[in-house]
């Protein structure tokens, strides 16, 4: 005879156990309904539409598609009202990664206007999605960038200048490395002519040797610059010395660019092997300087 | 004889002793407690002063810095040292009639030392009875000096006057009284002291027998000039006292704004002040005001007076207003003025002279020393000619007064503020251009920029350059900061300068602006630009209602929300006819007030604004839990979302019909319907309006509403609207609709078919829920079924306020110029190419 005392608590334990398993079921339905969604079968309205939501993981998720979509442009003027109406820092950045998937001109009003965002973070973004639109009536939008008050802002727009070919910003390119703007080393060693190489080398002794190398490691490289201002460069990196200059010229010597040429090549050879180098010193490793 | 009794006879006997006490030291005599005056007869006017003996003297006395230290006595005119003693000196020397005294330190005891103002020789030694060396006065051969001293212990605390012969340096007479005494200031064979402050003590040169003494009223005398038989006296006010053979009467006063300079320095130096030899306050910071006696009350005798604040010299009149100002090369260790010149040592060496009306510069020496401290009583104040410097023409007050408030010297702060509040009363335009120069002076003080922030506030000139000032962006290449918003937008305000109105939207899009000055642009904006102000400040909010980098301060989006939301009417007609929830703005706050991811603060501020500004017969919200309220069994939501209010009308849209379909009979120019109503936790309906309010209207509807069952809830109570949109003027083909098969709001889309096209107003199929936001051209097919679905979307987003507009505003980009692309010009639009 089973007490009533018993029964009570078989009673008890047989209702949680149902309790489990139907909590069970349903966290696996959700799970199985999140693996196995796929991009636009959620509903048959349109992407676009789908930015209305509050919910914020449906928000990410929609403009993850939205960034895949073929219709870039009408997605992109949606994602741009989604960004004008006021969002978390989590979704305007994300809205503005999707944008610079996009590369839709249509972008371009709200991505200008966030270059002006207060968050640093967004106007790294902003940059970055206006950069991708590969537009030159861009540079000057951008170039300004370099006189922003927020570092990670000054240096991502030194380095889009670079990618961009803006040749027009070398000089506030320059002016941004005096200030500390090490990104914009490489940046000039892209863009600057001939005359810019005896500018950028003002900053030799001043700037963190391996900042420096990066520009120069640039210009080495370029096609147009004339063998005679390499052979400069090459020249003044000698006078400089250390085990730094020495790895950076050797490295270049075993991988030639294809710009490279032999008298070049001869030359750093030589260069390198001038360079005495003292134990002690520490010498930047290899790797870091490969061209 | 009790130990009581032995206390008490003790202590009487000590009482008395204390009180009859004598010094001991000749016939000099020790005056009790109360008042100096106690049995000295009455002050009364003495004879015809003494003639200046030293007019034709042309001396400075100075001492040197140590270690090197030493008395100097150079001789201006000559342009040659006339004699100098080396030794530690303990206070300013000072030039009297034949001799220069000072305090100076020797085995290990400081003495009065006296020096022949032509020889140089020693004429007088004498130790002093007490610490502080006050000053001295030479009345015929008597040299008398006060000393004082401050202790705990009433025998030694006190004052001694002591008058030596000025050719033997011997000790003429001697007089202590235990409390403060000042300086004495000589006149008429005799010597005056001031005594507690109060009191005014005459001494017989000669013997130091009292001739007199008076209480000259209640207030306190820091400083007493004797002018034949007329006192001066008084601390930051002048006061006139008239002695008589009676009882001295007051003339009358002179008050001047001496107050309000740095420092607070009185009308005259104190005459109980030790003035040290070292670098001291005593001559960096001077006021120099020379006073008329002539008239029934002091006056001005020169029409102004000077003030030196270390290396600043300021000129005032009468009535305080700045004449001229200069900044010198060093501190002033020295100030004097007469009519017609200013004279200024300073601690460099240089005498300076300036015209007193002007500024102009009149001549200047250079001694052969740097100075401590200096005394040139002796020395005409009106420059020799060889010393006349080529008179240029008056400096500009504007000019100086920048260069004296752009000074960076730490201690120069009062005076700067000084320079700034007359840079401030300066009816130039320019001027305010100066204020901001200060302002934005790299380094400034925050004291200083508040004080250019203040004076720039109520400036009523010169606003043009406070817009122009607002031009300019942060400049990292250049090291360009940001606009001083926080000095330059009041100043706008109180201006009414809506020129300023595009720069100041500028800002308010601007990353460098800070978050401080946020809220004042929005304030300001809202004041200045009205109506046109909504679109920017409806803008900001929405950008950042939930961004993290307003989330320190969000004073400047609820600044923004209030301007937006509209004036709550002040009598009940005006509320009724005034626009209300129609307002785009207010659709947007409420939007905003109802997102889930608006900062937090925004929202309870929203709340509570949107609270105040509803209408008489809208429920207030209320946003706390309601202790009344019963407590839900199992609330399923946390909070009760838009989504399910929708859908809740949605399936009760047929009870509704009928009274909607009655009141479009009544009025059909009727656009829309709002409902406001508050759901409590439990699901229930507590309070209900409807928009607009017509009786028949809500008298049907509101046994309807309240009869709605929405879910029950966890959290709060929900204040919630809901819109129809509706349209009434197109005949209805009732053959297209089946009675109960669609909602009302189909058959209202029916209607709308074929009608003519509205002007400007939003289709009326588009949902008129503020709550909702289109993304689609409304005029393509796929968009009529986006429409359709809209009122079942599930969280409705708030309204890019400027969407369109922003693409109307876009500038239209330049043509590419017209040259062949080349290959690698990847960069160049595909449109131009």
């Amino acid at each position: 005879m089973i007490s009533a005392r018993r029964s009570r608590i078989l009673l008890s334990f047989g209702t949680t156990l149902a309790s489990c398993v139907v909590l069970a079921a349903d966290a696996a339905h959700a799970v199985d309904a999140e693996l196995f969604r796929l991009p636009g079968r959620e509903s048959a309205q349109p992407l676009a539409s789908r930015l209305s939501t509050h919910d914020q993981t449906e928000l990410l998720i929609a403009l993850d598609e939205l960034s895949a979509s073929a219709e870039s442009d009408r997605n992109s003027r949606a994602v741009a009202d989604l960004l004008r109406a006021g969002q978390p820092d989590v979704v305007t950045d994300h809205a503005l990664d999707a944008l610079a998937r996009m590369k839709s001109r249509e972008a371009r009003a709200v991505l200008t206007a966030f270059c002006r965002h207060r968050r640093a973070d967004a106007r790294v973004r902003a940059y970055t999605a206006l950069a991708n639109l590969r537009d030159s009536r861009d540079i000057p939008v951008i170039i300004e960038g370099l006189r922003d008050s927020a570092a990670t802002v000054r240096s991502q727009v030194a380095v889009l200048l670079g990618q961009l070919q803006a040749k027009d910003a070398v000089p506030d390119l320059l002016r941004a490395l005096e200030l500390g703007v090490h990104t914009a080393a490489a940046a000039i060693g892209k863009l600057g002519d001939a005359a810019s190489v005896q500018s950028y080398g003002g900053q030799l002794g001043r700037l963190p040797l391996p900042v420096m190398l990066e520009g120069y490691g640039q210009y080495l490289e370029r096609p147009d610059i004339p063998e005679s201002v390499k052979l400069e460069i090459i020249a003044g990196l000698e006078q400089v010395s250390g085990a730094t200059v020495k790895a950076f010229l050797n490295a270049r010597v075993q991988t030639p660019g294809k710009n490279t040429t032999p008298k070049l090549q001869q030359a750093m050879s030589i260069s390198a092997g001038r360079i005495r180098v003292d134990d002690s010193e520490p010498s930047t490793a290899t790797q870091e300087l490969q061209p | 004889m009790s130990g009581t009794l032995a206390r008490v006879t003790l202590g009487l006997y000590a009482l008395v002793c204390a009180a009859c006490a004598h010094t001991g030291q000749g016939e000099s005599t020790v005056i009790l407690a109360g008042s100096v005056c106690s049995g000295v007869p009455q002050l009364t006017a003495a004879g015809k002063s003494e003639a200046p003996e030293r007019a034709d003297q042309a001396l400075v006395a100075y001492v040197t810095p140590r270690p090197a230290s030493k008395l100097v006595v150079y001789d201006v005119r000559a342009g040659r040292v006339r004699f100098q003693v080396e030794g530690v000196l303990r206070s300013r020397p000072q030039l009297l009639r034949d001799v220069v005294v000072a305090v100076a330190e020797r085995d290990g005891q400081n003495k009065l030392v006296a020096f022949d103002l032509q020889t140089g020789s020693e004429r007088a030694s004498y130790t002093l009875p007490r610490a502080s060396f006050l000053g001295a006065a030479q009345v015929g051969d008597e040299l008398i000096f006060t000393t004082s001293s401050l202790s705990f212990r009433p025998s030694e605390r006190g004052s001694t006057v002591t008058a030596l012969n000025a050719a033997s340096g011997a000790l003429s007479w001697e007089r202590n009284v235990p409390y403060a005494l000042s300086r004495p200031t000589a006149a008429a064979g005799r010597a005056y002291v001031i005594s507690d402050h109060a009191d005014v003590w005459a001494l017989e040169a000669d013997s130091g027998s009292s001739v007199g003494c008076s209480r000259l009223g209640s207030e306190p005398i820091e400083w007493l000039q004797v002018r034949g038989d007329k006192l001066l006296l008084g601390t930051h006010t002048a006061r006139a006292v008239q002695l008589g053979q009676g009882a001295p009467t007051e003339l009358g006063r002179l008050q001047l704004p001496v107050a309000e300079l740095p420092g607070q320095p009185l009308l005259q130096p104190s005459a109980y002040q030790s003035i040290a030899a070292e670098r001291s306050a005593y001559g960096r910071v001077a006021l120099v005001s020379t006073l008329d006696a002539s008239g029934a009350a002091p006056a001005l005798a020169h029409g102004g007076y000077y003030f030196a604040f270390y290396r600043h010299l300021f000129a005032f009149d009468g009535s305080g207003e700045l004449r001229w100002a200069h900044k010198l090369g060093a501190d002033s260790a020295e100030l004097r003025a007469t009519a017609e010149h200013v004279r200024v040592i300073t601690e460099s060496g240089q005498v300076l002279w300036f015209a007193a009306d002007s500024g102009v510069a009149l001549g200047q020496v250079k001694l052969p020393d740097q100075l401590t401290s200096a005394d040139s009583s002796a020395v005409a104040t009106a420059p020799d000619p060889a010393t006349r410097a080529d008179v240029a023409a008056a400096p500009s007050l504007q000019r100086e007064l920048r260069a004296l408030a752009l000074d960076t010297d730490a201690r120069l702060l009062p005076s700067r503020k000084l320079a700034v509040s007359a840079l401030a009363a300066s009816k130039e335009p320019s001027a305010t251009r100066d204020l901001l120069d200060v302002y934005t002076q790299p380094h400034a003080p925050r004291e200083l920029q508040g004080h250019v922030a203040r004076v720039l506030a109520v400036r009523e000139r010169g606003s043009e350059h406070l817009v122009e000032a607002l031009a300019g962006d942060y400049n990292f290449l250049t090291g360009t900061p940001a606009p001083p918003l926080a000095a330059i937008v009041p100043g706008l305000v109180k201006n009414n300068e809506q020129r300023a109105l595009p720069r100041l939207i500028d800002r308010l899009f601007d990353p460098d602006t800070r978050l401080p000055e946020l809220q004042l642009l929005v304030e300001a904006i809202a004041k200045l630009g009205g109506p046109q102000a909504k679109k920017p400040l409806a803008e900001f909010l929405a950008l950042y209602h939930a961004d993290s980098s307003l989330a320190d301060d969000v004073s400047s989006l609820l600044a923004a929300a209030k301007a937006l939301a509209p004036e709550v009417p002040a009598s009940a007609e005006a509320q009724a006819t005034a626009p209300r929830r129609s307002e785009p703005e207010l659709q947007l706050l409420e939007a905003i007030s109802k997102d889930p991811s608006t900062l937090a603060p925004v929202k309870d501020g929203l709340v509570s604004l949107l609270a105040t500004r509803a209408a008489a017969p809208q429920p207030e919200v209320v946003a706390s839990e309601d202790e009344s309220e019963p407590e839900p069994e199992a609330p399923v939501l946390e909070r009760l979302n838009d989504a399910t209010i929708s859908s809740v009308f949605s399936a009760h849209a047929g009870e509704l019909r009928e009274c909607i379909a009655a009141e479009l009979s009544r009025n059909a120019g009727l656009r829309a319907l709002r409902f406001h109503f508050i759901v409590e936790r439990s699901g229930k309906l507590s309070r209900f309006a409807v928009w607009p309010k017509r009786a028949e209207l809500l008298e049907c509807l509101q046994p309807k509403i309240e009869a709605l069952q929405f879910p029950a809830f966890a959290r709060g109570r929900r204040l919630a609207s809901y819109t129809f949109a509706l349209r009434a003027d197109a005949s209805r083909d009732e053959a297209e609709v089946k009675e109960g098969a669609k909602p009302f709001w189909f058959i209202a889309q029916l209607r709308g078919v074929g009608a003519p096209s509205a002007d400007d107003r939003v289709p009326w199929w588009q949902n008129q829920n503020p709550l909702y936001v289109s993304v689609e051209e409304p005029t393509k097919p796929t968009d009529q079924a986006d429409a359709k679905q809209a009122p079942e979307e599930s969280q409705p987003k708030p309204a890019a306020p400027a969407a369109d507009s922003d693409k109307r505003q876009e500038p239209v980009p330049a043509a590419p110029p017209e040259e062949k692309p080349t290959s690698d010009q990847w960069w160049v639009p595909a449109e131009s190419k």
